[in-house]
C-alpha cells in the first residue's frame, strides 16, 4: 500500500540515497542524509560557516552552488578570495544568483577603496538589503550606482559619506546612518519619498541643516541617537510619523519638533557628556525641554529617561505648573528611572505628565473636588520611587489634618494603592490605571521584582485587599509596551 | 486496523523496520504528513502501517514528540520550546539526532525536521572543517592538491 500510490502523491524517497565515507571508526552518519536534508542544516548556519563547511568532503561540496543567498555576510578582508569564488560560483548558473540581504563588514579601509565595486556587485544580484559596515576614521564616500537597478529596500550605512541626494534610491523604505555625516538630510522627502523608517546613529549635521523641513509623507519611524545637530533650533517635522526616539542626546541639543500622528515618543537624554545636572543649567535647556515635550502632545505612549525627569525637577515649581499637560492622548507613560543614583521623582513632576487637562490648576490638598478623569493606563516606574519633595526626609507626607497626601493625578474612584519604601506613602485612586514599579522596593521591606498590584471591583467596592505578585514585565516589555492594552487589562468600572 | 476508543479518538497502528508495533491517536500519527496521506489513502484500514526506513527506538522517539506536539496547541509557546530542548538534550549524541533527522524527514513533521536540523547546525558552528570531520567521522577525501584549492577558493570563509 505504501508504494501503491506513488503517482498520486510525492512520497520522500525510501531508500536512503548512498552511503557516507565514513571509515571502520563508525558510521558517517552525517553524510547518508539526503541532499536536501543536508542543505536543511547548513541552512541554519551564517554563511561562512555555511561555505566554510562545505568543504569538508568532496560530496559536500558539490553542494556549493545549491546552498542559498538570502542573507550573504563578508567580513574581514575576504574580498577578493570572495570575489573570485563568487565569480566561478555565478559561472555554473546561467540565470542571475539573487541575494537578499548582502552584509559586508570591514575592519579596515579595504572596502572602502572598492565601494563602488561592492555596490555594483550587489546592485547586478538584485540585494534587497544592503549592509555596508565599515571602519570609522575611514569615510568613503558612495558611489552613484545604488538607484541603477530600482530593487533596494533596506540600507544600513556605517561611516559611509552620502555626497548628494540623487545617490539615494528612491525605492529605499528603510534607511540606518550610522557615524555618516550628513548633508542630504534636506531633501530627503524628495529623494526618498517610500521612506517608512530612518535611524540616524552617532551623526553629525552640517551647519545648514537646522530646518530639517518634511521627513516625508511615508516616514513612520524616526530614531535619532547620539546624533548632534549642526545649528540651535532644529525643527524636524513629519506628517505621518508614528514612532518616535531620541536616544542618548544632548540637552544642550534639543530638537523642536512637530508630528501630528505620533503614537511613541521615547526621549533619552542621558549622554553623559553633556550632563552636569547639578550645575545650574541654561535656562535655553528648560525652555527646549519642555517645548520637545510639548511637540510629543498626540503620543500615546511616552517613555522618559531619569535625566528628564531630573530636569524637569529642577524646573521652577510655578513655572512647571503654568505649564499645561504635554500629553494630551497619554495611554501609558513609562518612567525609566537609574536604580544607581536612587532617582526619585517629585509629585510636581508627575503631576505636570498626568493632569488630565491642561487647564487644572495647580495640585491642591482638596480631596472633595472632583477629579477629571484622564487616559492614562499604564504608568511604569523602572527603579523609580515618587518623593513629593526634594527633602524626602519627611517619611509620610500627610497634610495639616494629618491625612496622607494623596497626589491629585490619581483619581480615586478606583482604587490603586502603592507603598514605597524609605517614602512609605500612600498614593492611591486610579481608575483605569496600572500601576507597576520594576525592581521596587515595598514598605514592608520585601524586596520584589517586576511586581505590581491592581485591584478588583469587588476588592475596590469593600476596600479589602492583599497584594499580589506577578511577573508583569514580560508583559510590558519594549515591544508590548507600545502596544495599545488589551480591554481586559482596564480597571474600568462605572458606578 | 483501526480501533476506536470511549472518547472516539481513531487509533492506528505503526510498525517499525524492527517489527515493533506502536499503536497511536490518529491525531498524534497525522502530524507526519507521510502518515496523513496514508491514512487519507486508506492504507491504515487494512493492517498496520509500515514504516520501513524507521527502527523502533527512533520511532518511540518520534511519537514522544507528535504526542507532546499534538496535545499542546494551546499551551504556552515557551513551555513547549524549553520541552524542545529537553528533547533533542535528550538525544544529544549526533547519530542519534542524525537519526532523528531522517525519520522526520522520511515522516515529513516539519517542525520536528526544524528542531533538529537547528540543533545539528549548533554542534557544527564555530568547529573548523577538521573538526567537524572528527565529529561526524567523514574521511577527508581531498588530494593535498585539491585541498589546496578547496582552501584557497574557500579562503575568504576562513580566519
Amino acid at each position: 500500500c505504501i508504494y501503491r500510490r506513488e503517482a498520486s502523491r510525492t512520497y520522500r524517497p525510501l531508500i536512503i540515497l548512498k552511503r557516507g565515507v565514513g571509515d571502520e571508526g563508525g558510521a558517517d552518519r552525517l553524510s547518508e542524509l539526503p541532499e536536501d536534508v543536508f542543505l536543511k542544516i547548513l541552512g541554519c548556519l551564517d554563511t561562512i560557516t555555511k561555505f566554510r563547511t562545505c568543504s569538508v568532503s568532496k560530496q559536500w561540496i558539490k553542494l556549493r552552488p545549491s546552498l542559498d543567498t538570502k542573507d550573504l555576510c563578508i567580513e574581514g578582508t575576504y574580498i577578493d578570495n570572495f570575489y573570485r569564488y563568487f565569480q566561478h560560483f555565478m559561472s555554473h548558473h546561467r540565470h542571475v544568483v539573487k541575494i537578499g540581504k548582502f552584509r559586508v563588514a570591514s575592519t579596515d579601509d579595504v572596502y572602502g577603496l572598492r565601494l563602488r565595486e561592492i555596490i555594483d556587485f550587489a546592485m547586478d544580484r538584485y540585494v534587497d538589503c544592503l549592509v555596508l559596515n565599515l571602519e570609522p576614521g575611514y569615510s568613503p564616500e558612495l558611489t552613484p550606482g545604488l538607484s541603477v537597478r530600482r530593487c533596494l529596500k533596506t540600507l544600513h550605512l556605517r561611516s559611509v559619506i552620502v555626497p548628494r541626494e540623487g545617490y539615494l534610491p528612491p525605492t529605499l523604505t528603510g534607511m540606518a546612518l550610522v557615524n555618516c555625516p550628513i548633508y542630504m538630510v534636506p531633501y530627503l522627502s524628495c529623494s526618498c519619498p517610500n521612506l517608512k523608517e530612518l535611524w540616524l546613529v552617532g551623526c553629525q549635521f552640517d551647519e545648514n541643516s537646522s530646518c530639517i523641513r518634511e521627513l516625508g509623507p511615508k516616514l513612520t519611524k524616526l530614531t535619532i541617537e547620539c546624533t548632534k545637530f549642526g545649528a540651535a533650533n532644529t525643527k524636524i517635522s513629519a506628517p505621518n510619523l508614528k514612532s518616535f526616539s531620541l536616544l542618548r542626546h544632548s540637552l544642550h541639543d534639543l530638537p523642536l519638533v512637530d508630528f501630528p500622528s505620533l503614537e511613541y515618543a521615547e526621549v533619552d537624554a542621558s549622554s553623559s557628556s553633556s550632563l552636569d545636572i547639578d550645575q545650574h543649567l541654561p535656562n535655553q535647556v528648560y525652555i527646549s525641554l519642555i517645548n520637545l515635550l510639548e511637540g510629543l502632545h498626540n503620543a500615546k505612549f511616552v517613555s522618559l529617561s531619569s535625566t528628564v525627569i531630573q530636569v524637569l525637577s529642577m524646573f521652577l515649581d510655578e513655572l512647571l505648573y503654568c505649564r499645561p499637560c504635554p500629553f494630551s492622548r497619554l495611554r501609558t507613560l513609562k518612567l525609566r528611572m537609574n536604580a544607581e543614583e536612587g532617582s526619585s521623582i517629585l509629585a510636581k513632576v508627575m503631576t505636570y505628565f498626568l493632569r488630565s487637562s491642561p487647564s487644572l490648576p495647580p495640585p491642591t490638598l482638596d480631596f472633595d473636588q472632583p477629579i477629571e478623569k484622564g487616559s492614562l493606563e499604564i504608568l511604569h516606574f523602572h527603579c523609580g520611587i515618587i518623593h513629593n519633595r526634594e527633602d524626602s526626609s519627611e517619611s509620610m507626607l500627610r497634610d495639616d489634618k494629618g491625612y496622607p497626601y494623596w497626589p491629585q493625578w490619581f483619581r480615586q474612584d478606583e482604587y490603586l494603592l502603592f507603598l514605597f519604601y524609605d517614602v512609605g506613602y500612600l498614593l492611591g485612586g486610579i481608575p483605569s490605571m496600572l500601576l507597576c514599579m520594576s525592581n521596587g522596593v515595598f514598605c514592608n521591606r520585601s524586596k520584589i521584582q517586576n511586581s505590581f498590584l491592581w485591584l478588583t471591583p469587588e476588592e475596590r467596592t469593600t476596600g479589602e485587599y492583599s497584594w499580589r505578585q506577578q511577573d508583569f514585565l514580560n508583559d510590558i516589555d519594549d515591544e508590548n509596551f507600545k502596544k495599545e492594552r488589551p480591554c481586559k487589562t482596564k480597571l474600568t468600572t462605572k458606578n | 486496523m483501526s480501533i476506536t476508543t470511549e472518547n472516539n479518538e481513531k487509533m492506528i497502528t505503526l510498525m517499525s523496520s524492527d517489527g515493533e508495533e506502536f499503536v497511536v491517536e490518529e491525531a498524534v500519527a497525522a502530524q507526519s504528513q507521510t502518515i496523513k496521506h496514508l491514512i487519507e489513502d486508506g492504507c491504515s484500514t487494512e493492517g498496520s502501517i509500515p514504516l520501513p526506513n524507521v527502527t523502533g527506538r527512533v520511532l518511540s522517539e518520534v511519537i514522544q514528540y507528535c504526542k507532546k506536539h499534538s496535545s499542546s496547541d494551546d499551551k504556552e509557546e515557551k513551555e513547549l520550546e524549553a520541552w524542545d530542548a529537553e528533547f533533542v538534550k535528550a538525544a544529544d549524541d549526533h547519530v542519534a539526532l542524525t537519526d532523528l533527522m531522517m525519520a522526520a524527514n522520511f515522516l515529513d513533521i516539519k517542525g520536528l525536521l526544524d528542531l533538529v536540523a537547528q540543533t545539528l547546525a549548533n554542534m557544527i558552528t564555530g568547529k573548523s572543517p577538521e573538526e567537524v570531520r572528527r565529529m561526524w567521522n567523514i574521511k577527508n577525501d581531498f588530494t593535498p592538491e585539491e585541498a589546496e584549492k578547496v582552501r584557497k577558493e574557500n579562503q575568504w570563509a576562513f580566519e
